[in-house]
């Protein structure tokens, strides 16, 4: 008895929902739905302007300009961060007094340790044991890998 | 005496009845009793079960005692704006080099880590690694003009980075789900020099001319992506769930129908609790990445072509030399199995491996087949590219 209801909705889903995913994938869905956000992004635009308008004859502030305000703050901000890896970059590139400049290459300790991680890697491994379709033959040397990305100061560590 | 007050020897063996000199009149009233007794244990149940689903109702529509999501424990080690990178707590990793995760955009990460017991993380941790989430938090205005350069050639070689150094120097294993695979695979390919000791990627979309036309209608002939964007220039979470809806329109009823059949199973409950709060919770997609992930995927067809630029330089598959895993779930309804076959034949790649697994989108990590297939085969794929310590 608990479970006819599920039995009923089961056959009524089996008989509808193939429909319905057609239709769904259909072109004139598609279509139908490029419209739809046409009008629906047109209406919004003209329900802003005509709201800013009213609210900018009272001297009152719109989500719009807050809105306006927030995306400038966000790209200040990106700029910011752009500056910040620029001049991390620069301070990274620039040879100290301790070590003799390597013509631009900076990090060498970083290198080194990049090359020991490339050095530890297996030569030639397996394809795994699974259903596997089309591996390719195994027995190629990976590449040696060279240092790390260098860390910007943009990014920050947490600890 | 009166029925009523012999209702607590109701409860007695009827052998008992009689035994320690009660009136026979009693034991007819026993056995009478008795007899209404099973005239009612149908309907006592009934009862049992009927609070337990209202009372199962009552928590679920006021939200006590929702089931928690993400318990693995784990550290935030890194961040840049709003990407957040975590490790993972073990008794020290026994299997090299770490592993680093790197989720969709447009999803919660929770979904690798669901519940104690049905955890992807925890279950890799529990097998050695050391393992890494790249969470790309949610974005807003400031992310809006995130591009895929944002991603691949900035933040990921970040992540790869700190891994790289907080794993000892060693490689990392990248490991991208879903659009996280695709932006593995556009960073793998544009820094080949990068510490990538292994890649995997999973449920990932490579040919997009069979991606499901609800997913590709973006684009020339379609759905301008800029109609799709809100007032943060991102296109909206509704609108990201509204897309994975119409795969399936019926699916939503059904989960309806499944939560309602089995109210009355505590353990279902918060199976279903973690679940829909992980479907009905998407994440917003940043703006500038939707359009250039329409001109280059939707309309463009990318790693199919070949015709990928990132960063204003010309990327190739084929210069991903690592040990190459690709994950394809045969029952995928999100990614169809048809757009990702073949991606072993794109890349570089001599170790290059495709691994079918009979399993849908999430099937691949939740649930009990992942428990049992899935997830075994994808670890020892691993485990089979990374130094194991005895």
């Amino acid at each position: 008895m608990a479970k006819q209801w599920r039995e009923i909705y089961n056959e009524w889903e089996k008989a509808v929902a193939p429909g319905l995913q057609q239709f769904a994938a259909s072109d004139g869905f598609r279509d139908f739905m490029a419209a739809s956000a046409k009008v629906t992004s047109a209406l919004t635009a003209e329900f802003e302007r005509a709201s800013r308008r009213w609210l900018h004859f009272w001297n009152l502030p719109a989500a719009t300009d807050v809105r306006k305000l927030r995306q400038q703050v966000a790209a200040v901000d990106r700029e910011l961060k752009g500056l910040k890896t620029l001049v991390f970059d620069v301070v990274a590139d620039a040879p100290t007094g301790d070590e003799p400049a390597t013509n631009g290459s900076a990090q060498p300790a970083r290198k080194a340790a990049a090359s020991k991680a490339a050095a530890s890697k297996t030569a030639g491994s397996k394809t795994a044991g699974v259903k596997s379709a089309g591996s390719k033959s195994a027995g190629k040397t990976t590449a040696a890998k060279k240092p790390a990305a260098k860390q910007p100061a943009a990014a920050v560590e947490v600890s | 005496m009166p029925a009523t007050t012999s209702a607590p020897t109701m409860i007695k063996p009827k052998s008992a009845a009689g035994t320690n000199g009660e009136s026979p009149e009693r034991d007819t009233q026993t056995s009478d009793l008795s007899g209404l007794t099973d005239l009612f244990a149908p309907y006592a149940e009934m009862w049992e079960t009927g609070m337990r689903r209202w009372w199962n109702l009552t928590r679920h529509v006021m939200g006590i005692d929702r089931a928690p999501v993400g318990q693995t424990p784990r550290d935030a080690v890194w961040s840049n704006g709003k990407a957040v990178l975590y490790r993972y707590r073990s008794e020290g990793p026994t299997v090299r080099p770490p592993l680093l995760l790197v989720m969709s955009l447009v999803s919660r990460s929770f979904i690798l880590d669901l519940q104690p017991g049905n955890s992807f993380i925890e279950r890799l941790v529990a097998e050695g690694f050391d393992v890494f989430l790249l969470d790309w938090g949610v974005p807003d205005e400031e992310e809006a003009n995130n591009t895929l350069e944002t991603y691949c050639d900035e933040l990921l070689p970040q992540a790869v980075a700190k891994v790289n150094q907080m794993g000892g120097e060693v490689g990392v294993t990248v490991f991208g789900y879903c659009y996280g695979g695709l932006l593995s695979l556009l960073y793998a390919a544009g820094h080949p020099d990068d510490p990538i000791r292994n890649l995997v990627v999973m449920a990932t979309p490579v040919d997009f001319t069979k991606m499901p036309t609800v997913m590709t209608g973006v684009g020339e002939g379609g759905i301008d992506p800029a109609h799709l964007m809100d007032h943060t220039g991102n296109v909206p979470a509704e609108a990201v769930r509204a897309s994975f809806t119409l795969l399936t329109p019926t699916s939503d009823l059904s989960t309806v129908m499944d939560f309602w059949e089995h109210l009355d199973d505590d353990k279902f409950l918060s199976s279903y609790q973690a679940m829909t709060s992980w479907t009905r919770n998407h994440i917003p997609f940043p703006g500038a990445t939707m359009v250039q992930t329409v001109e280059m995927f939707n309309e463009g067809n990318g790693f199919v072509t070949g015709d990928l630029m990132l960063g204003g330089r010309k990327l190739d598959l084929a210069d991903i030399t690592a040990p190459f895993l690709n994950v394809i779930a045969e029952r995928d309804h999100i990614v169809p199995p048809e757009s990702t076959y073949g991606l072993d034949e794109l890349v570089g790649s001599e170790d290059a491996t495709e691994m079918r697994l009979p399993a849908g989108h999430v099937g691949l990590i939740v649930g009990n087949g992942a428990r049992k297939r899935s997830i075994p085969s994808m670890i020892g794929w691993m485990l089979e590219h990374s130094d194991v310590e005895s």
